[in-house]
């Protein structure tokens, strides 16, 4: 009823991160070690942690994953832990109204998963969740606190689907030519499919220098040595009197110098 | 400054979902954001997180020397909720676009009100909010993705980490609140307003009883907490009950007003809807038999 505004103890922290197709969200509260023993001590070993403080930590995804190993399908879970000296279980579970470990039933698991804790880099004061090491489909979920990190594999199987969605607008003469490039580029797979993306985004933007920079990269990776480097070339012209002039003119070079070696 | 090497090819890349062929393809640098409650306010902070993808960073994709939209797409926006102090200097509540210029034994940090559009030929300094300097520190393990983190929180600090590669950057963040703090614990403790009105209000309410008081309670209820929704669905009540329809109308709009964009909307919604349909329909009712 009043409004007095106190600094929390476990602050709330909401994190949103775009990963392949989908987006992944992650809801929890923040407890500090405060001159604590926190694993073993504080948070016991053995028996179920809610992942934070406060209410439970929920993970929400907007599609299908396989996370650790098990397909968990689109949707809000609660994430729940057993910390272990040696082993850790991690649990998700569809209780997300949850406070603490209260109201946690057996039956609403939808995956449960053992991970072996790492030494941390440095000790965490703060409870902390981070999703890193962000590829085109996969990530890890890392939990940190004290001198603990449990890394949880994340696992997004959309290939043949993103494959599928290509074919189908591939001949649409409004296809995200470049953007199909790039991705075929970056994954190193369907090159040939990446030429000709890359050739009709060239077609629609000719003076584009930095489609013309994807185009040496692709050509490169065919192994057309002369194609790269008359694209890289052309980038370079193109670039000329931009703000990215000096920026492409090195990359360009660079990537000549490469076929050169 | 000129060297934005990929940015345009991570601007274009980034737009992944194409209207006309609704094809989602992965973001080579996806976004993501961060709202972090901090003392007496939050942090917010929205960027784009490029992956080191066997190239070097620091030195090469990202010169030393150069500003850095510390990320890639759009630049990278940190909000804060309230006035802090964020690597030494004062800065106002409100959104402001990061900069950095990375340097190998030292970084500048710069907080601008700018909408991040670098101009080709240099960095606009009137817009700046801070600058500061940072000597960065070592990050052990290769950071592949590009991180902000804010941690080592405590009721009136907390840190700004940025990392990547084998590059840490810490930025300290400190809220000059607790004399606010204490200022408002007092106010609160000692403020006869802060009796339970609401509480009477509602029992001489429900339970039918001294409504004038009642209306008498809520008004004060209202005048410690104006923006309770409930509180202003009671009054609308209140005023029903006594016969006065223009004002349970108006106090039933209020709660409803207020009461969007909490959990409660749809609830309050439906409840101020009927109480206010209620009126209307004895409104006719007495025009039918007039």
């Amino acid at each position: 009823m009043t409004d007095l505004k106190l600094p929390a103890l476990s602050p709330n922290t909401k994190i949103t991160q775009d990963f392949s197709t989908t987006q992944i969200e992650v809801l929890y509260s923040r407890p500090s070690i405060r001159g604590r023993k926190i694993f073993g001590d504080v948070v016991p070993y053995g028996k179920i942690w809610r992942t934070g403080a406060n209410a439970v930590t929920r993970i929400k995804t907007s599609e299908d994953l396989e996370i650790a190993g098990h397909e968990v399908k689109a949707g809000e879970y609660a994430l729940y832990t057993i910390p272990g000296e040696h082993s850790w279980e991690v649990i998700l579970n569809t209780g997300i109204g949850n406070w603490g470990t209260g109201g946690y039933s057996h039956e609403g698991d939808v995956a449960r998963f053992n991970v072996t804790p790492q030494q941390a880099a440095h000790p965490y004061k703060v409870f902390t969740i981070d999703i890193t090491d962000i590829t085109f489909n996969t990530c890890s979920i890392e939990l940190m606190w004290e001198n603990v990190k449990i890394v949880i594999p994340v696992h997004a199987h959309n290939e043949a689907h993103i494959n599928e969605n290509v074919d189908r607008v591939f001949n649409d003469d409004k296809a995200p030519y470049y953007q199909i490039a790039t991705y075929y580029l970056e994954k190193n797979q369907h090159t040939d499919r990446a030429k000709a993306a890359i050739d009709k985004a060239l077609a629609l933007q000719p003076t584009a220098f930095y489609m013309w920079h994807t185009k040496a990269k692709i050509e490169k990776l065919l192994g057309s040595k002369y194609e790269a480097i008359a694209a890289a070339n052309r980038s370079t012209t193109l670039a000329a009197g931009t703000p990215y002039e000096e920026a492409y003119k090195r990359q360009n070079e660079l990537l000549i110098a490469d076929l050169d070696s | 400054m000129k060297h934005f090497f990929l940015s345009v090819l991570f601007i274009v890349s980034a737009i992944v979902v194409n209207a006309q062929s609704q094809l989602k393809l992965p973001p080579l640098s996806p976004n993501a954001k961060i709202s972090q409650d901090f003392s007496t306010s939050s942090i917010d902070i929205s960027y784009s997180r490029p992956s080191m993808r066997g190239r070097k960073i620091f030195g090469d994709i990202i010169p030393y020397g150069k500003p850095w939209r510390t990320g890639a797409n759009a630049p990278t926006k940190i909000k804060i909720g309230e006035e802090m102090e964020i690597g030494g200097q004062k800065v106002k509540a409100g959104e402001y676009t990061l900069y950095t210029v990375p340097g190998r034994s030292e970084w500048e940090v710069i907080l601008t009100t700018g909408n991040g559009a670098l101009p080709a030929d240099g960095y606009p300094r009137d817009l700046d909010v801070a600058r500061f300097n940072i000597k960065p520190s070592y990050f052990e393990g290769d950071c592949q993705t590009f991180t902000m983190l804010i941690t080592d929180i405590t009721f009136t600090s907390c840190k700004l980490e940025i990392v990547w590669e084998r590059t840490k950057v810490v930025i300290p963040i400190v809220a000059r609140n607790a004399e606010h703090i204490e200022e408002n614990i007092d106010k609160t403790l000692n403020h006869p307003a802060q009796l339970p009105y609401f509480q009477a209000a509602s029992y001489y309410f429900e339970s039918d009883r001294k409504l004038d008081l009642a209306n008498t309670y809520v008004d004060k209820a209202i005048e410690q907490d104006p923006k309770a929704f409930y509180i202003w669905y009671l009054k609308a009540r209140i005023e029903k009950k006594l016969g006065n329809n223009e004002e349970a109308v108006a106090a039933a709009k209020k709660s409803m007003e207020l009461a969007k964009g909490t959990p409660n909307e749809g609830e309050y919604m439906h409840n101020n809807g009927k109480l206010i349909e209620e009126i209307n329909r004895t409104k006719q009712r007495r025009q039918v038999n007039d």
